[in-house]
């Protein structure tokens, strides 16, 4: 065993880096900006290199990094929220008894990503740096912050703003946190992800919604997200302001349909127009709304 | 501009020993640290019961154990497996003989060509440890990484439940 030496394309090699802390792997990362990248479980990486997608050379390992790995509830204030490390594995997001139990949500869109093989590796921090991971959708209607540090220190943000702003340019994703869910008896919560093929490529359309009526049957808290394909994942906040508060039988689909068709804007791909992405969606939130009332 | 960035902290890393636990046998291995594990497996150790097909993660047919846990070798690079333990295809027999996984695989028709068949018998196995009595939904997520191009899957599944069953 181990006699021959095989000899590495050196085209194919990238540079590692093993910094000792975090403080050490955002130094490596603000010196050689462009030039490098965290890696996390490194799936999305591989994937991309095997693929002959460009990327910098240099990659900034973290997942030896314990302050990364810990998932716990924490008291803030008068509320408990979940602080989920950004290298808690998507297997881990599934099958978490208190997620499965609280944020049930995370649990499903973490079973809706490739393979159990792949979900042992691939990250929840790794997803969301994706831009267009399928977590972000549930992540973004359970009002989900992420911690991150980058050349400013350390921040903690909506994810939503987060996603958009150019916060995410060299920042390292140390935090996702979870407010506390609600215990609303009349609480409701989905998640689709309409693909070609289930699992392994990106998604047509990835949808969640979640919220819950209150004792006088209106809508007291409601949050839609949509993402698909390239697109950012975004938040429906004009579907979610026509929803919010309504009565149930004050909700008029028609009007709803043609909401979702206005707000949400997905890129075409060869597969899939903006149109059909459209309807899809629309279809989905209204048939999920139409299950309600 | 190349020289600052080398002196900055740790340099980077080109050749490393890696230790890694393979078929319990302790393998020291000077590599460069972004080397695939399957490449490590299957060129440097020659253990080729590990195939490989995609190299992007959606076939399974390089699926080990890594620390017990069913991985694909073509997404590990070789830093990610230091000091793991790693069972492949070939660290599976018990005492000469085939294990309870293989045999069922055998009797069952739960192959044709055997492309597959290495990584389904691992994932089989992750799916047993921590799960003793899966039903079939739970048989079919369990084994949706790993692709066969050969049996319909239908004699893949019956050697499945037969594996769990004389396992018990
Ligand atoms: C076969 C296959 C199928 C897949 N299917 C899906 C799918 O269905 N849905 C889906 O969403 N994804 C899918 N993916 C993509 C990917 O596996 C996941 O999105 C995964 O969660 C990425 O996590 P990772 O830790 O492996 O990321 P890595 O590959 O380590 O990194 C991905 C990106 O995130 C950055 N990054 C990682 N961690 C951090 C951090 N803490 N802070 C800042 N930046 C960071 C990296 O620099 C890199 O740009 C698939 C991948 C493969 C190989
Ligand atoms: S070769 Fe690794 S998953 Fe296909
Ligand atoms: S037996 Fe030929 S690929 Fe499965």
């Amino acid at each position: 065993m181990g006699t021959e030496t095989y000899v590495l394309n050196q085209k194919e090699a990238m540079i590692l880096w093993e910094p000792d802390n975090l403080e050490e792997a955002i130094r490596k990362k603000l010196q050689l900006a462009d030039e490098a990248m965290y890696i996390a479980g490194g799936t999305l990486i591989q994937l991309k290199k095997e693929q002959g997608v460009i990327q910098p050379e240099h990659i900034i390992r973290l997942d030896h990094l314990p302050e990364l790995a810990s998932l716990q509830m924490v008291e803030e204030g008068d509320q408990v929220q979940l602080e989920i490390g950004s290298l808690v594995s998507l297997a881990d997001c599934h099958s978490n008894q208190l997620i499965k139990d609280n944020w049930c949500l995370l649990s499903e869109s973490a079973l809706q990503v490739a393979s159990p093989a792949i979900r042992n590796r691939a990250t929840i921090g790794g997803n969301i740096a994706y831009g267009i991971g399928d977590l972000i959708p549930a992540l973004l209607v359970l009002d989900a912050k992420v911690t991150w540090v980058n050349a400013n220190g350390q921040q903690t943000g909506e994810l939503s703003s987060f996603l958009k702003k150019d916060a995410s340019k060299n920042a390292l994703i140390t935090m996702v946190i979870l407010p506390e869910s609600s215990q609303a008896t009349k609480a409701f919560n989905w998640y689709h992800k309409v693909g070609r093929r289930e699992a392994f490529i990106p998604s047509l359309v990835t949808a969640a919604g979640f919220g819950y009526w209150n004792e006088d049957l209106e809508l007291e808290h409601i949050r839609l997200a949509l993402g698909g394909g390239a697109s950012l994942p975004n938040r429906l906040i004009e579907c979610e302001e026509y929803l919010q508060g309504k009565r149930m039988e004050d909700i008029r689909l028609e009007v709803l349909y043609e909401l979702v068709l206005a707000e949400f804007q997905p890129a075409s791909d060869p597969f899939a127009s903006t149109s059909y992405k459209k309807k899809v969606a629309a279809n989905l939130l209204v048939s999920e709304m139409e299950k309600l009332i | 501009m190349a020289d600052s960035k080398k002196t900055l902290l740790n340099p980077p890393i080109a050749m490393k020993k890696i230790m890694i636990t393979i078929n319990c046998q302790a393998i020291e291995e000077e590599v460069n640290p972004t080397t695939r594990l399957v490449d490590i497996l299957r060129n440097h150790l020659h253990l080729t019961g590990t195939k490989i097909s995609c190299g992007i993660g959606r076939c399974g047919a390089c699926s080990v154990l890594l620390d017990n846990k069913l991985v694909n070798a073509c997404m590990v690079m070789a830093y990610q497996a230091e000091g793991s333990q790693v069972i492949t295809i070939e660290g599976i027999e018990q005492d000469g003989l085939l294990h309870p996984i293989q045999q069922a695989f055998l009797e069952e028709g739960g192959f044709q060509c055997g492309y597959c068949t290495p990584g389904m018998v691992l994932a089989t196995k992750a799916l047993l440890e921590e799960n003793a009595h899966p039903d079939d939904n739970e048989i079919k997520t369990a084994l949706s990484g790993n692709l066969c191009r050969c049996t319909g899957y239908g004699g893949i599944l019956r050697a499945v439940r037969s594996a769990r069953d004389r396992m018990l």
